[in-house]
């Protein structure tokens, strides 16, 4: 058989571009899903999930044995818990979208990916994929188990929630959308810049002085969107800076939006990246 | 510069055309216009001579600073086409972690977009090519040397690519694997492939390839044939071994001839060795002188045409076995 039938024999089946890049989706899920929820790496993220599960689980321990002497409901205590969850989601979408690709290159096996015939486009899409997918399982978890603690801990102090599960999975979608939004940027910046810490800080206070930022320049943070899904309106001061309120079909539109620029930024970015092994 | 005949399919080559690479102000290749063709190409030079740059940008994964390359007719900027057909075993020793070996390469399969039953297969073709079948479902990391740098070339050559490059392919390996890997690499040559290889031991460079590339300091200093690069080097007359009875004799013969540069004993005493500065000339005045005399020669055999004393020419004795 000659060579040239030989690689017609053994290339993928080429029935288009779409199949072909399903398959090559598929494969890298397949690994990056490994490396970021069964490998060290994960260790982090699994620390923070458990956090506040072990926190609330100690209340629940304490309610149990002392009773229950709070006015607020469980709706309005998880909606006051959820802010310090979107900063777990925050961190947690850091731990794993910065090591994306900067983790394949600390470890240098990204060239494992770039001898592949895989378009870069394909491969920071995939590679996105995956860790939107485990950081929200992950935190997905933590968020029911804290959901459930929460009205384990409230019920009976202010009134049952009626809309439980819709609420519930209202958070988890809001979650999902922060993963995707905080995802994004973090694998940008872990391409973008040499300091892995430095945009880190700078978007945690860009989103912590929100509040207070004009409304033109609300728009530019991921927390601008989020909040505009939460079930229950969230407060942040007397010194809010009041923004026109956005409707939660615009919020999703606006984080797929910011997503889908800084996937293809990261895009534009790897395309062009080197890999040089040694100084010969 | 062509190191080999045209082949038929205008496509079929590694072109580089005035390539240059260079890290900030560091220089990596200068000015690199050579086309390879199908059989096994050596790449030999100093450490910092540009070899792994030269294979890195073959690889796709460096691009040029200035000039142009094409593999097969294909750029870097075309990765579906151009890395279905060019497998790299690089010097690099690291892998993604926590793999077994056949985990390593069916994964990298899946990848290219192969589907299960298809990349079994070729994962465990290209295993057994290496010699690593009883090793294939333990995990790289508890690997050898030796195995680590098969399980690589398994992977280079599993999805079946035209042009393969291996970076030091016989490091850490030990000589009966070295020689199988060797007999690998004629069998991809045979089946019509490009293997460019570089490799610190110029006797196995010299045994393997059909065409050398010498690199020094980011240069090509010389390309071709072994022998043709030889004949090149002016400066140094060439070395021609001839086995003999009665070697002083020969030698007393031979030094009045106008080609012949020098003439000595063989330090065995069963031969003598002769510098000439023009051989072909030099091979048939030795033709003429031994009809005449009625020398019996057992051998002639040029003494300095391999890798190895090209090297030394070429680049020096620094740079040697590296």
């Amino acid at each position: 058989m000659s060579v040239e039938a030989m690689a017609m024999e053994e290339q993928p089946q080429r029935d288009s571009h779409w199949a072909l890049w399903r398959r090559q989706v598929v494969g890298i899920l397949r690994l990056e899903l490994r490396k970021n929820i069964f490998s060290m790496r994960a260790a982090l993220l699994y620390f923070l999930a458990a956090v506040p599960v072990g926190f609330l689980g100690l209340l629940a321990l304490v309610v149990t044995f002392k009773g229950r002497e709070t006015e607020i409901g469980p709706a309005m205590a998880f909606a006051g818990f959820f802010f310090f969850f979107l900063g777990l989601l925050f961190f947690g979408s850091l731990i794993t979208f910065l090591q994306l690709f900067r983790g394949d290159v600390m470890d240098q096996s990204l060239h494992y990916y770039f001898l592949c015939p895989v378009r870069r486009e394909v491969l920071v899409a995939a590679k996105y994929i995956a860790g939107v997918v485990s950081t929200t399982v992950v935190m997905s978890l933590s968020l029911i188990a804290c959901y459930a603690l929460t009205h384990y801990i409230f019920v009976g102090s202010g009134g049952g929630d009626p809309n439980i599960l819709a609420n519930l999975f209202r958070y988890l979608g809001v979650s999902f959308l922060a993963v995707l939004g905080y995802g994004a940027v973090f694998m940008l910046s872990g391409l973008y810049f040499k300091n892995p810490v430095l945009f880190p800080i700078a978007l945690s206070l860009w989103e912590l002085i929100h509040p207070f930022l004009p409304a033109l320049l609300k728009k530019l943070s991921v927390i601008y969107y989020v909040l505009a899904l939460m079930p229950f309106p969230m407060e942040t001061g007397p010194f809010e800076i009041l923004a026109d309120p956005i409707s939660p079909f615009a919020a999703i539109l606006g984080l797929l939006a910011l997503a889908a620029v800084a996937v293809w930024l990261s895009a534009l970015r790897i395309r062009r990246m080197e890999i040089s092994y040694t100084d010969d | 510069m062509n190191v080999a005949s045209p082949s038929v399919n205008p496509n079929d080559r590694i072109v580089f055309e005035n390539v240059s690479r260079f890290y900030g102000e560091v220089l990596g290749v200068n000015r690199v216009t050579m086309t390879l063709e199908p059989g096994i190409t050596g790449l030999v030079g100093p450490n910092g001579s540009g070899k792994t740059t030269l294979m890195n940008l073959v690889t796709g994964l460096l691009r040029p600073t200035r000039g142009h390359l094409t593999i097969l007719g294909l750029t870097p900027d075309q990765p579906e086409a151009l890395f279905s057909q060019v497998g790299y075993c690089s010097q690099f020793d690291s892998f993604p972690k926590g793999m077994t070996g056949y985990q390593l390469v069916y994964s990298f399969l899946r990848v290219h977009g192969f589907a299960h039953a298809q990349a079994e297969a070729m994962t465990w073709r290209a295993i057994r090519r290496v010699n690593l079948e009883p090793a294939a479902h333990r995990k790289v990391a508890a690997y050898s040397k030796g195995m680590r740098q098969r399980i690589r070339l398994a992977q280079a050559i599993s999805h079946e690519p035209r042009v393969m490059v291996l970076d030091e392919p016989l490091n850490g390996l030990d000589p009966m694997a070295r020689a199988e890997v060797t007999e690998l690499f004629k069998e991809l040559r045979d089946e019509g492939r490009f293997v460019i290889l570089s490799s610190h031991i110029l006797h196995e460079v010299d045994v393997l390839s059909d065409q050398v590339v010498f690199l020094n300091s980011g240069y090509v200093v010389a390309e071709g044939e072994v022998s043709g690069v030889r004949s090149e080097i002016h400066a140094q007359p060439m070395k021609v071994l001839i086995r003999c009875q009665k070697p002083t004799a020969l030698a007393a013969r031979l030094f009045d001839e106008e080609q012949v540069v020098a003439a000595e004993v063989h330090k065995d005493g069963g031969g003598l060795l002769v510098s000439t500065r023009d051989a072909d000339r030099f091979y048939l005045r030795l033709n003429e002188v031994v009809a005449e005399d009625g020398f019996a020669l057992d051998t002639v055999m040029p003494a300095d045409a391999d890798v190895q004393a090209v090297y030394g020419y070429l680049i020096g004795q620094e740079g040697e076995a590296r």
